[in-house]
């Protein structure tokens, strides 16, 4: 069990434009679990290998447990990083490939088999040591690789996407798998997705990048509900803004006076509220609207809307959406706990 | 290791690689270069005028070179860019033969098959000319070819001529406005290995030329063979030319697969 | 893949691929079975009358037949050997970025290019008694003359002709090799690295095995030249014992034309032990 510090850390490709990392922090507890989530190409990978010591940052320090390993390899790490590909090394068996970390401490050979063979276990894989890769589905693969860290009892384990090559209907099973084995292990364990579901389903916390930092880290409800930021609020899907002043637990803006949640930040500020937490009806903070146009996407129905010269969208179930037409007037509810204001937008 | 060791083990790499290259360039402008001297008393470019000269017979054999390189390139070329393409987009029964079939001429020394053809071309009077000695060298220059059109094709994407098809195109269309521009470059890189694969070819154009169709290769060995240094020398140097050249052109493009087959022969 | 194939048929050719493949099939055929066949009907003394094995029974019971093939098999060993240990350490080195890399390896390239005929006479006036290097010897004062300078062309040992092999086949292995392992990437180097390995460790247990079957592939090509190639041992070699094809040469352009069956015999020899390496190295997947 490790803890994690990444502190500022900074970090820029030769010949990139960007940096790919920039002032990077972060902080995880041991034994806990966290999402590194962010777009493709935000850095969360280039951050997950610097901390296994794949790659050295420019400036900033990794503390394993208060202390900097910046100058270890990434074999005298204690973390193991399995690759978004699995990376089975296609000349050894199920086997050797789960045994290869313990050989290289030169294990016993018994003592080798025998973890092997409980890590194998533990991914549901018993007796599957003597297959080679090739001979694989790419769940038994990514579990392999998964049994291939973990039996290392590794102080810190890093996953890169490692749902991402997987069917969807694997996926569920995996994402209960590597959930359990954390659970089971205690494993410090940061996994990077760019998946928000994946992130909020595997992540104790949810920490969200991009372009290079980390913008916000919380509970995964947090981040969707209490974004910090427009963008991070963009990230996971807003797509309502209303400027306005925030005073005294209520927020003038040209929808009127609306009531806010205890605790919303004070002063200019915009106010932000996810499609699906617009009810129809009256009562609280209840606005008319004109509905502009629908569109029907399958389990929900979005509904574009204008109120006061701004622009509103709703998603709502089939039943909610009955009677709303282009044209049509509609009383909408924005309930209270799901406002929430960001500050000084 | 350290940059600064890579430096140093590079160099050296460097240095081994260029040295036989040396005493070649130097004799093509020496006179009378004897032991003990490390370089020559004499620096001139007389060997060059005299090899240059209409009573020599380096200009012809020039000639004769390049122009049974162009032939060997372009008939490799006709006979391997279809072929390439079987082999690159489509997958079928007995496929594994015929790479096997085409690999074996790039393994199999020229000289295992060169005196057998040698009986071929009797039966076809095709020995002693230029046209045999075309027609052999496609035994090294076809697998080559086809090997390097399988690798292009095989990165070809097929369903952009069917897209072009439902856009209107015919199927003449389009293999000029689709297919070629797309395998351009690779036909290009094979076209250019194959003429020099041929420019470098000594056994089979001895064994089907029979001395009468004269290479740079064949007089290279006879100027030296006679002791004539300065000529050799020169003829070294023109041999290496088209080499160098193509090298600049395509350096970037060559692949593994096409050194595979190319860089032995 | 078949979707997409499918869909080409219609396009272009509207036909099977062997279709496509017909013309080139048919000029290997031809060139090259029809070489192979008359090479071994004319071993067998077919076409000039007769058949019989004696061509065979003369070129198996002569020691000098059996002297060349044990030099040729040396030379092809210890050429294929160092080349691919050479190529493989220059690989390792030029995978790598350091200052000037890019000079390095396009003039790693250049040798490829090199006709083989240049190549060996460019390390005859290298190595010779009265060549470059013996010159700078002469000239360092460590020897006195050219007969002071030790024989590296035209010796016993093949060592100019080996030498023109390792020179002229390490950039070849070495860039498949550099082609290989960008291919493969760093990744599996990485993981191996993460799991514990120590850099020595990732490189022998998980990116040596990797390369391993295009390092016998290219080793493969480079024995099959060196072992039947002319031009080399013709200009390299000691008179006695010559290389094999060389033999096979001085057999068919003999004026006695009785001895054509001979070489015949000996440059299917030369074919077998190809097809051996091609049995051995290609076919296996």
């Amino acid at each position: 069990m490790t803890g994690l510090t990444l502190d500022r850390l900074s970090l820029r490709h030769p010949g990139a434009a960007r940096p790919a990392l920039e002032e990077l922090s972060l902080e995880m507890a041991q034994g806990e679990m966290l999402a590194l989530l962010g777009p493709s190409g935000c850095g969360k990978t280039t951050a997950l290998r610097v901390v296994a010591g794949l790659i050295q940052p420019d400036s900033g320090d990794v503390r394993f447990d208060g202390a900097s390993v910046l100058h270890l390899p990434p074999e005298r790490r204690e973390a193991v990083l399995v690759f978004q590909s699995g990376q089975l090394f296609a000349h050894m068996d199920v086997a050797a490939n789960v045994g290869f970390g313990l050989r290289m401490q030169r294990r016993p050979r018994a003592e080798i088999a025998e973890r092997v063979a409980e890590a194998l276990d533990q991914v549901q894989l018993r007796d599957l040591g003597h297959r080679q890769p090739h001979e694989l589905s790419g769940g038994q693969r990514q579990r392999v690789a998964l049994a291939r860290a973990l039996v290392l009892k590794p102080g810190l384990l890093l996953l890169d996407e490692p749902l991402s090559s997987l069917d969807a209907h694997l996926r569920g099973e995996m994402r209960g798998l590597i959930r359990r084995l954390q659970r089971e292990t205690g494993i410090t364990t940061l996994v990077v997705t760019h998946d928000q579901e994946e992130a909020a389903v595997l992540g104790d916390r949810v920490a969200l990048m991009l372009g290079g930092r980390i913008r916000q880290v919380g509970a995964g409800a947090v981040l969707w509900n209490r974004p910090a930021d427009l963008d991070v609020a963009r990230f996971f899907g807003g797509c309502n803004f209303i400027p306005g002043r925030s005073a005294g637990g209520r927020f003038d803006c040209a929808l009127g006076q609306l009531a806010l949640p205890p605790g919303a930040p004070e002063g200019e500020g915009c106010l932000t509220l996810r499609p699906e937490a617009i009810e129809p009806g009256e009562g609280p903070n209840a606005v008319t609207v004109q509905v502009l146009e629908t569109r029907f996407e399958g389990l929900l129905t979005r509904i574009t809307a204008e109120a006061g010269g701004l622009r509103l969208e709703a998603l709502m179930r089939a039943g909610a959406a009955r009677g709303a037409a282009p044209g049509r007037a509609l009383r909408w509810r924005l309930p209270a706990e799901a406002l929430w204001v960001l500050p000084g937008v | 290791m350290s940059a600064r060791w890579r430096l140093v083990l590079g160099l050296m790499l460097v240095v081994a690689s260029m040295a036989p290259l040396l005493p070649l360039g130097l004799w093509s402008v020496a006179r009378g270069w004897y032991f003990p001297q490390i370089l020559p008393a004499t620096w001139t470019l007389e060997p060059w005028a005299r090899a240059l000269s209409p009573r020599s017979d380096i200009p012809e054999a020039f000639v004769t070179t390049t122009a049974i390189a162009l032939a060997a390139a372009a008939l490799s070329l006709v006979l391997g860019i279809p072929a390439g393409r079987a082999l690159g987009l489509y997958r079928f029964r007995g496929k594994a033969l015929v790479e096997l079939a085409l690999l074996a001429p790039v393994i199999v020394p020229g000289i295992a098959v060169g005196l057998g053809i040698h009986g071929v071309f009797l039966r076809l009077g095709l020995t002693n000319s230029a046209l045999g000695v075309v027609l052999v060298h496609l035994v090294p220059t076809l697998p080559y070819v086809v090997f390097v059109m399988s690798g292009v094709f095989a990165n070809y994407d097929a369903a952009a001529e069917a897209q072009a098809r439902s856009l209107g195109a015919r199927p003449l269309q389009v293999l000029w406005h689709v297919m070629l521009p797309a395998i351009a470059p690779g036909v290009a890189v094979a076209g250019l290995f194959a003429f020099l694969v041929s420019w470098s070819q000594y056994i089979l154009t001895l064994t089907i030329g029979g001395g009468r169709v004269v290479t740079l290769p064949l007089l290279l060995y006879a100027q030296a063979g006679a002791g004539r240094n300065d000529q050799a020398g020169v003829l070294a140097v023109l041999s290496l030319a088209p080499g160098l050249v193509i090298l600049a052109l395509v350096a970037r493009r060559i692949t593994g697969r096409g050194v595979m087959i190319g860089g032995a022969g | 893949m078949a979707g997409s194939a499918t869909s080409a048929i219609e396009v272009i050719g509207r036909g099977h691929p062997w279709l496509s493949l017909a013309p080139a099939l048919c000029v290997i055929a031809v060139l090259f079975g029809g070489g192979l066949v008359l090479g071994l009907a004319g071993s067998f003394g077919m076409g000039r009358g007769g058949a019989g094995v004696d061509a065979w029974i003369a070129v198996l019971s002569e020691g000098r037949v059996w002297r060349s093939l044990g030099l040729s098999l040396w030379i092809a060993f210890a050429s294929t050997a160092l080349a691919c240990l050479i190529g493989l350490g220059a690989a390792l080195l030029l995978r790598r970025r350091f200052p000037g890399q890019g000079l390095a390896r396009l003039l790693f390239q250049i040798n490829l290019t090199i006709p083989h005929a240049v190549g060996a006479l460019g390390i005859l006036w290298l190595l010779s008694q009265s060549g470059f290097v013996s010159r700078l010897s002469a000239g360092a004062g460590l020897i006195d003359g050219p007969a002071g300078f030790p024989a590296l062309t035209q010796d016993r040992f093949a060592i100019g002709i080996i030498a023109h092999y390792v020179w002229k086949e390490v950039p070849f292995i070495g860039l498949i090799l550099l082609a290989n392992m960008q291919s493969l990437g760093d990744d599996p180097e990485s993981a191996a690295r993460s799991l514990g390995a120590s850099p020595f460790a990732a490189m022998r247990l998980v990116l040596l095995p990797l390369l391993m079957p295009a390092l016998i592939r290219a080793g493969a090509i480079v024995f099959a030249f060196s072992f039947g190639a002319w031009e080399v041992p013709v200009l390299l070699g000691q008179s006695a014992p010559v290389a094999l094809p060389v033999l096979a040469w001085q057999r068919f352009t003999d004026p006695d034309l009785a001895t054509r069956p001979e070489a015949m015999a000996i440059a299917m020899l030369i074919a077998l032990v190809a097809a051996l390496l091609i049995r051995v190295a290609m076919v296996r997947r």
